[in-house]
This record gives structure tokens, C-alpha cells and sequence, in this order.
């Protein structure tokens, strides 16, 4: 799995001028005080990871790729810690940018509200790439986003119906934000992870399965 | 190592592969056939790149889908059609592979790369046809595998280079416990390196033989219809049709050279005897 994941990193140093736009634009936005944009950059570092999905495919690469000494279900999981990986990095990024752009152009920062966007940033795009990961693999990065715009719009059109549904139940509703509100940051943070890791983990048996399936 | 397909089963629409086919320790063994006759099927059953529908695979007696991964690199391969992203360069593939392999030979392998001119810091897919070709087969070779899968890997190398390469091959065949299966369009590679060949056709073994004896044993007749009327055809594999009768392939060259002196009999190049064989109609069917 290391070879594969050095592989990885090479490929993305390969982009290294992509990379470079991303601090210079990364930089411009933190001056201008775009938090959120900045989290934007979280999600790019992470679609870099995906896009190596793309990459591994290209001119039937992935059949080679099969034959190295690490199995299809490292692959899988190689694939996660790459993401996950250059998630992190961006991440770690664009915190630097941030508190270097304060530092330099002596603006305020609001430290607690912009790691927040970065990890809420961070946990959006994960759950996108939990979908992405399986799906590219299995249908290829191409017909991988039809299959994703599709998903969406299913979903979109099954929340407006929800929604709808919901109406009546706007009592329930309000009652589980008083739940949530008076339940502590420490138990709701630890609820976030173990939902993220358990939808992770349904992710990654799915990829698993996906690969020990597939044919080259 | 020993290869083996046994038996092995794989159907697609309009397709089926049914193939038997075994890789001593100690040999190289090439299979023919023209394109789509399963060649690649074949290769990509035998490092478990398709699911089959019957049959077994083993390498030294193990189920090749139970392999471990260190047990995956006693096995080096080129694929025709695939390899590291283009982006890449060899510097960037030597990284990998010392990741990778545990006894590649980092040294050895830049060596043979200025041998045959790669460079190391270009991307892979600024190569020409021919370097690209070189680097599969240094890459396959340069973790010490005990068995060489090599599908089609002088397609596209011209004749000097080929020869480099096959001297690289029958050097790395001078350890008795190494073997190689490879395929090629090029008849000439497989004449002078394989020690047995075999034969597919629409997914299926036609004939497997030991080179030598298809180079010494077997021949063409070129023969009238009278002529052949009047011959034993005990050891005549293939028939093809011509317009001055027929062309015979026989695997018994010199048993017609000697009772039968008026008939024109032709060595037969591995080329001539897929084409008989293919084209032709075979021993069993004809009439």
C-alpha cells in the first residue's frame, strides 16, 4: 500500500502548478476575509485525492496497477487514506494561510470560527467522497458523475417530499433542536465521528466489495 | 515457479476462452495466435485480472487468487495495453518501486535505463512507442520475480532494441528456477528464445509443441491434387487450398522427404504454421 500511496503523492507533486494557484488564490481570499471560500479549498484538496481514481484509470492503468504486490482491498483502502490525506494537507494549509494572511496584513482573526468552517468543511466533503470513491470505481470517473448528478437530484427530489411530509411534524422537529442544544459540544462532537465513521465504514466495505468484483 | 491454467473457462458475449496451458520451471513458453484469437484473455486469467467461469490457476501448486503479496512479486509482467500513468516519470517509478518491491534492484535498473536511453526525468508519456515498451520489460525484470508474464513485450521496438531485450531475457533465464510466458506477434522472438509454444485460436488451444521440434519436425508439402490423393496423410496436421493444389502441414517433414522425392516439402517458419493452421482445415476435419 505504500508504493501506492507514494505513487499518489508523485502524481499530485505532477500538478505541483495546481497546487501553486491554489496558495496564491488561497492567500488572495484569506486577505479578503472569505473564510468559507478558504474552506473551499479543503474540498479541492480532497477532490485531488479522488481525481487520482481518474488518473489510475487512464489508458487502462488500472490493470497494471492490479498485478503490484498489494491487493485489491489495500487498493480500497489506499484510496481513502490518500483523500483523506490531501484533505488533511489542504486543510493544514489553509490554516497557515489563514493566520498568515492576519498576521501580515494585520487582520482580526476569528480563529474558533474559521477551524470550524474547515472541519464542517471537511466533514461535507468527506461524506461526498464516501459516494465518490464507489461510485467512481464502479462506473469510472466519467459516467461516475452522471451517476452522481443522478444521486443528487434523487435526493434532492426525496428531501422536497420530506419536507413536505414534515410539515405536521414541526413540533417533533423543534423539540430535537432543544434536545440537541442542551446536549454538550463534547457528546455531540463524539456523535459526529462515530456517525462519520460508521458511514465511512460502509463506504469502504462497499469500494471493497466493488474491487474484489471487478475486471480489468 | 510453475504455471498452470487448467481447464480454464472464461465467457463473454460472442467469446470463450477455454484454455489448458503449463509453464515449467525453467521455461519460456510463448503463445501465438492472431489478434482476438484470447491471447490477452489468456494473460489476464493468469494474474487474476478476470474472474473465470471454471477452472483453476496455480503458481507453484497455489491458487493464484489466494496469493500473498509477497508471493505476488516472484511474479514481473508487461501488459500490452497498460502500465504507470504516463504523468509519471522514472524517477517517480523508481520511488514507487523501492515502495513496492522488496528486492528491486534500484541500481541495475537505472543502469539498464541509460543502457537503452531512457531518460530519467521525462514523462513517461513523452516516451516513444519503443521506450515505453523497454521500460515495461526493465520494470517486469528488476525485482528479481520468478516468473515473467509478458504480454506482447517487443510490440513496437525496432530491431536492435528487440534483440536487447531478448538477450536480456534469455539472461535472466540463465537461473533454472525462473520461467517465462510471453506472447508476440513476432515469430522470430518466440523461434529463438521459447522452449515450447502454444497455439490459440478462437479462445482455444489448436497445438503445443516444443519449438525445436516445430522447426526441425514440422514442414510444408506443396502438393497437386493428384499428389494428394495418392498420400498418407497420417502425419498431415492442416490443409489450405491453393491454386495449384494444396499446402500441407505436416509434423513429419522428413518421413515425406523420404518416401515421397517428387513431392516439393518446405521447412515451415512458426508464421507459416499459424497461418496452415488457422486458415486451414485441421487433421480432425478433414475428410
Amino acid at each position: 500500500m505504500k508504493g501506492l500511496l507514494i505513487k499518489d503523492l508523485r502524481i499530485l507533486m505532477r500538478q505541483k502548478n495546481l497546487l501553486l494557484y491554489m496558495v496564491i488564490c488561497g492567500f488572495f481570499l484569506c486577505a479578503n476575509g472569505l473564510d468559507f471560500t478558504l474552506g473551499f479549498l479543503v474540498m479541492i484538496g480532497s477532490m485531488l485525492g479522488l481525481n487520482t481514481v481518474a488518473y489510475d484509470m487512464m489508458d487502462n492503468g488500472m490493470a497494471y496497477l492490479m498485478t503490484l504486490p498489494a491487493g485489491r482491498k489495500s487498493y480500497a483502502l489506499e484510496k481513502y487514506a490518500v483523500v483523506f490525506l490531501f484533505g488533511f494537507m489542504t486543510t493544514a494549509a489553509a490554516v497557515v494561510l489563514r493566520v498568515g494572511a492576519s498576521l501580515i496584513l494585520r487582520q482580526p482573526l476569528e480563529f474558533g470560527v474559521f477551524l470550524s468552517t474547515c472541519v464542517g468543511m471537511f466533514a461535507a466533503v468527506s461524506l461526498l467522497v464516501a459516494v465518490m470513491i464507489p461510485v467512481n470505481l464502479k462506473f469510472g470517473p466519467e459516467k461516475g458523475r452522471i451517476v452522481l448528478i443522478l444521486m443528487f437530484a434523487v435526493v434532492a427530489g426525496f428531501s422536497a417530499v420530506a419536507a413536505q411530509a414534515a410539515e405536521g411534524l414541526e413540533t417533533g422537529i423543534v423539540r430535537l433542536i432543544e434536545v440537541l442544544e442542551q446536549t454538550s459540544a463534547v457528546v455531540l462532537a463524539g456523535g459526529g465521528v462515530l456517525v462519520w465513521i460508521v458511514l465511512m465504514g460502509i463506504s469502504l466495505l462497499c469500494t471493497m466489495h466493488i474491487m474484489e468484483k471487478k475486471e480489468f | 515457479m510453475k504455471l498452470e491454467l487448467n481447464q480454464v473457462v472464461k465467457k463473454y458475449d460472442g467469446f470463450q476462452l477455454d484454455c489448458t496451458l503449463t509453464v515449467e520451471e525453467g521455461c519460456v513458453t510463448g503463445l501465438i495466435g492472431r489478434n482476438g484469437a484470447g491471447k490477452s484473455t489468456a494473460f489476464k486469467a493468469a494474474l487474476g485480472l478476470i474472474r473465470m467461469n471454471a477452472g483453476t490457476i496455480t503458481l507453484d501448486g497455489k491458487d493464484i487468487t489466494k496469493l500473498s503479496p509477497k508471493e505476488k512479486e516472484n511474479v514481473g509482467v508487461v501488459l500490452s495495453d497498460s502500465g504507470f500513468n504516463g504523468i509519471l516519470t522514472i524517477k517517480d517509478i523508481i520511488v514507487i518501486m523501492k515502495n513496492t518491491y522488496r528486492k528491486f534492484q534500484k541500481e541495475a535498473f537505472e543502469n539498464h535505463c541509460k543502457q537503452f536511453s531512457l531518460p530519467l526525468n521525462k514523462p513517461v508519456k513523452e516516451f516513444s512507442t519503443g521506450m515505453k515498451a523497454k521500460l515495461k520489460v526493465l520494470l517486469a525484470m528488476s525485482y528479481e520475480a520468478k516468473l515473467l508474464i509478458l504480454d506482447e513485450p517487443t510490440a513496437g521496438l525496432d530491431v536492435v532494441a528487440r534483440d536487447e531485450i531478448l538477450d536480456m531475457l534469455r539472461e535472466y533465464m540463465e537461473n533454472e528456477e525462473n520461467s517465462i510466458l510471453i506472447s508476440s506477434h513476432i515469430s522470430s522472438d518466440l523461434e529463438g528464445l521459447c522452449d515450447d509454444v502454444y497455439m490459440i485460436d478462437n479462445g482455444k488451444i489448436v497445438l503445443h509443441e516444443e519449438t525445436n521440434v516445430l522447426l526441425d519436425a514440422y514442414g510444408v508439402l506443396k502438393v497437386t491434387k493428384e499428389q494428394y490423393e495418392k498420400l498418407d496423410k497420417s502425419y498431415i496436421v492442416s490443409r489450405k487450398k491453393e491454386s495449384y493444389g494444396y499446402s500441407l502441414l505436416t509434423s513429419e517433414k522428413q518421413y515425406y522427404v523420404e518416401n515421397y522425392p517428387d513431392i516439393t516439402v518446405e521447412k515451415s517458419g512458426i508464421d507459416q504454421i499459424i497461418t496452415l493452421l488457422i486458415s486451414g482445415t485441421r487433421e480432425g476435419d478433414m475428410v
